[in-house]
């Protein structure tokens, strides 16, 4: 094969190769020059590299080597060993190197007559800027996000933990993207087995492309979960530092603004960062809260309607003469008019998220104005219910991380509720519940510290300690952990 | 269990005998109710007689043993066998009696035979999730009915009256008798700590009579609200705990009854999967065991309603009485015989 070879003495022939790699690709640039009668040629890929730095870097160098009769293999040890202010530099020798390094955004000098290149560091790419996080605001925590270049993401963790435990540890993955991958964790903090079987995992993907986290999730240490994930991902880099302080592993991938992080646990849904900027009975109120709005955004919907079509005795009498009222009036079955709007709702939401900024608006008043009170005023959906698909709702928004289960659970809730009661909310419940308890990641039980029950990390759980900050040592000491007491 | 972690603790264990025995009490039906403090008198002489009963299977695992079964030698494949044929017969009368209560109480919502094969299919997806993950629901399933077992106690609509309580006369140590043994052949409990006390590390004791202990504390409880506050209601309703349901109201729950019953549910698909994990266990690393378990369970809680079971069966009171002499007391103490021997021939 071709990109197996070594590059050839002759600069026209090495050119060429590159050429046919490339398959006459546009963005293959080269400048041929010479530098005390060798010639050589500069080879870069369009955008991909800064010309600030090449001109810094390599050209001013470049023109200052004056050597008579130097030989291609002077040249080479000049540009390799003294010339450069770059952060990186490495002699390549084969096509496939010089072709790895011109698609990572550095530039190669190809020498005539001697077989072998230099590749320099000089990437340029245009990338967003370090950025406030969008899918995890907050009030008082920090205002940098993630970024798709994953040397940013770096850069932005590191400023955070000083420290020389702190490793990052990069992989490539992806046939054809041969994306980079980045291993975050503290050493000492993180047991090395997790080190190794995300290590092992993550050189085991086959895909052509790795465009999102959901490319690598897969990957992650192995763990049982088929409804809830032991794995979860974040944008925040304050999140993700205190996680690998709790001996947790991350993987940040190169174009995606997310890390992956795994174990993770149920409880860290309910948590958020301006916890630890508030009071402690401030914080655990707010945490008392979201458990609300999980519980009103799961349960509600199907509870309303099982009450209401075969447990009406549940219900206090004014409420329930109140429902009646206005039921009446209504063309469809509760159960029916239930899921019309829960549905009607997703769709609405779905809109919300994909149409463009400029229209989004527009998105709530048709939900919100013609359908909603439009619907009420014609009297095909009562109010009450249309109350409690907007509790419902407006739960769900605050615990985003379970969004999708509670979305799925919410519409089996209905239907169940609605054709069994109370009986099919309650089977339903328990499966839930027994899936939830046998969901783990590396052996660490995703409902720890509830269930399994560890008093240390409950500190932090639902209520939050004084001291705030770490929740445990590590997620190793968390009871049925793997080195932990049993269950 | 030699070089595997346990699997559940202590704790958790307890909290899957209690569960199981909590199910039993919600299912259980006083027909004829005279008075409480015989009851109450005949629950402690069962509690104590249960803790001298259990003592066998607490030794075995409490000096190393590691299972049961396993330890019986030749005899270990029927004795697994017997086990699962035990707890099928368990787990389909309680599906049975719960599916009983449905139709008597909830008809409108669901058809009984329909919540027995619901139940089973829930039974066996909750069983195929292993030991740990039933031990950690069970955890909040119990923690659940204990909210709401006090929920519903302070806000009953009954009143204290010290009346209820009359002196004991000599028919009542009759009473006091018959209730102990009914309540004794209902100590399934110990053949369940023999077949999960292989899932545990150490503390089988601990699990055992903390059990022992928190049963004694919520049925004695359970029974003094029903002497002194649900006297009445007792023999309307036939169900303790419903009862006490059944007549508690706030300003946010009308009335209690349908709550009961979502909580009795998740709580008897929950036992009805540990059931039908212990039944699985002779055939276990197949896929298929839990449902098939699930599926004689489920045959069994069908006939069973059909047939009519009555929570006070002699032939089951027998069944269950014989059940917990053989498989919570014969093969545990054999098993330990057995061990003991090995050793001094090993030495």
């Amino acid at each position: 094969m071709e990109n197996q070879t070594s590059l050839p003495l002759s600069l026209e022939e090495a050119l060429g190769g590159i050429k046919r790699l490339f398959g006459g690709s546009s963005d293959l640039n080269i400048v041929r020059a010479e530098a005390s009668g060798i010639k050589c040629a500069l080879l870069t890929l369009e955008g991909m590299v800064s010309t600030a730095t090449l001109s810094q870097a390599l050209f001013e160098p470049l023109m200052r080597f004056k050597a008579s009769g130097a030989k291609p293999n002077d040249l080479l040890k000049f540009l390799s060993s003294r010339a450069f202010f770059s952060t990186e530099v490495c002699v390549v020798n084969l096509y496939e190197e010089a072709v790895e390094r011109l698609c990572s955004g550095f530039a190669v000098v190809l020498i005539h007559g001697c077989g072998r290149g230099v590749a320099v560091s000089a990437q340029g790419y245009k990338t967003r800027s370090v950025e406030a996080p969008d899918t995890e605001p907050n009030i008082k925590g920090t205002r940098e996000a993630l970024n798709d270049n994953i040397r940013t993401s770096m850069s932005v963790l590191r400023r955070r933990i000083k420290s020389p435990r702190l490793r990052f540890e990069l992989l490539r993955a992806g046939r054809l993207s041969n994306i980079e991958l980045c291993l975050v964790y503290i050493a000492g903090k993180t047991p090395k087995k997790l080190i190794d079987e995300t290590r092992q995992g993550l050189k085991k993907i086959d895909s052509d492309l790795i465009l999102t986290s959901g490319n690598v999730i897969p990957y992650m240490p192995r763990g049982n979960g088929e409804f809830f994930s032991g794995v979860s991902t974040t944008e925040r880099p304050d999140v993700l530092c205190a996680k690998v302080n709790e001996g947790r592993i991350a993987v940040l991938i190169d174009g995606v603004p997310f890390a992956v992080i795994c174990p993770s646990l149920f409880i860290e849904n309910f948590q958020a960062v301006d916890d630890y900027a508030e009071t402690p009975y401030f914080a655990t109120y707010q945490r008392l809260i979201r458990f609300a709005a999980f519980f009103i955004s799961w349960l509600l919907p199907g509870l309303y309607v099982a009450a209401a079509v075969f447990h009406p005795e549940v219900l206090s009498r004014s409420l329930l003469l109140n429902l009646i009222a206005s039921e009446e009036k209504t063309p469809y079955p509760l159960t029916a008019e239930m899921l019309i709007v829960t549905v009607m709702f997703e769709i609405l939401r779905e809109a919300g998220i994909r149409l463009p900024r400029a229209v989004g608006g527009a998105v709530s008043i048709v939900g919100g104005l013609v359908i909603g009170d439009a619907a009420v005023t014609s009297g095909i959906i009562s109010a009450p219910l249309l109350i409690i698909i907007g509790m419902t709702a407006t739960s769900a928004f605050v615990i985003p991380g379970l969004n999708p289960q509670l979305t799925l659970l919410r519409l089996l809730n209905i239907l169940v509720g609605g054709t069994l009661g109370f009986f099919g909310i309650a089977v339903l419940s328990a499966a839930v519940l027994v899936s939830a308890c046998a969901t783990d990641c590396f052996s660490v039980p995703y409902t720890a510290p509830l269930t399994p029950f560890t008093p240390r990390a409950m500190r932090d759980a639902v209520l939050k300690n004084r001291a705030g900050g770490q929740r445990f040592g590590s997620v190793e000491d968390l009871a049925g952990a793997k080195n932990g007491q049993g269950g | 269990m030699s070089g595997k972690r346990p699997e559940i603790s202590p704790y958790q264990l307890m909290i899957l005998l209690l569960t199981a025995r909590i199910m039993h009490t919600m299912i259980f039906r006083f027909d004829g109710f005279s008075s409480g403090l015989p009851i109450m008198l005949g629950l402690i002489i069962t509690t104590a007689v249960e803790g001298v009963l259990c003592l066998p299977a607490v030794l075995y695992y409490s000096r190393g043993g590691r299972s049961v079964t396993d330890d019986l030698g030749r005899f270990s494949k029927p004795a697994k066998l017997l086990y699962s044929a035990y707890f099928c017969v368990i787990a389909g009368g309680t599906a049975a009696l719960f599916a009983q209560f449905l139709q008597k109480e909830f008809s409108d919502s669901v058809s009984p035979e329909a919540a027995i094969i619901l139940l089973g299919l829930v039974a066996a997806f909750c069983a195929s999730h292993g030991i740990e993950a039933l031990a950690r629901a069970s955890s909040v399933i119990f923690w659940l009915f204990a909210v709401m077992f006090v929920w519903m106690a302070a806000v009953n609509e009954g009143r204290f009256d010290f009346l209820n309580i009359r002196p004991l006369i000599g028919d009542d140590v009759k009473t006091m008798l018959s209730y102990a043994l009914e309540s004794l052949s209902s100590a399934w409990w110990i053949p369940m700590l023999c077949v999960l006390g292989e899932h545990l590390g150490r503390g089988a004791a601990g699990a055992a009579y903390g059990f022992l202990a928190l049963k004694l504390l919520i049925i004695e409880t359970l029974l003094v609200l029903i002497t002194l506050v649900l006297w009445k209601y007792i023999g309307v309703l036939g169900y303790p705990i419903y009862a006490l349901g059944a007549y508690a109201k706030s300003g946010f729950i009308q009335r209690f009854d349908a709550i009961n019953m979502l909580v009795w549910a998740i709580n008897c698909a929950a036992v009805f999967g540990v059931y039908v994990f212990i039944s699985s266990k002779p055939m276990e690393g197949k896929k298929s065991a839990p449902l098939l378990a699930a599926a004689v369970s489920t045959a069994i809680a069908l006939y069973e309603l059909h047939r009519g079971l009555r929570y006070n069966e002699p032939w089951l009171l027998w069944f269950k009485g014989a059940g917990i002499a053989v498989l919570g007391i014969a093969f545990p103490l054999a098993a330990m015989i057995r061990k003991n021997s090995r050793k001094a021939e090993e030495k």
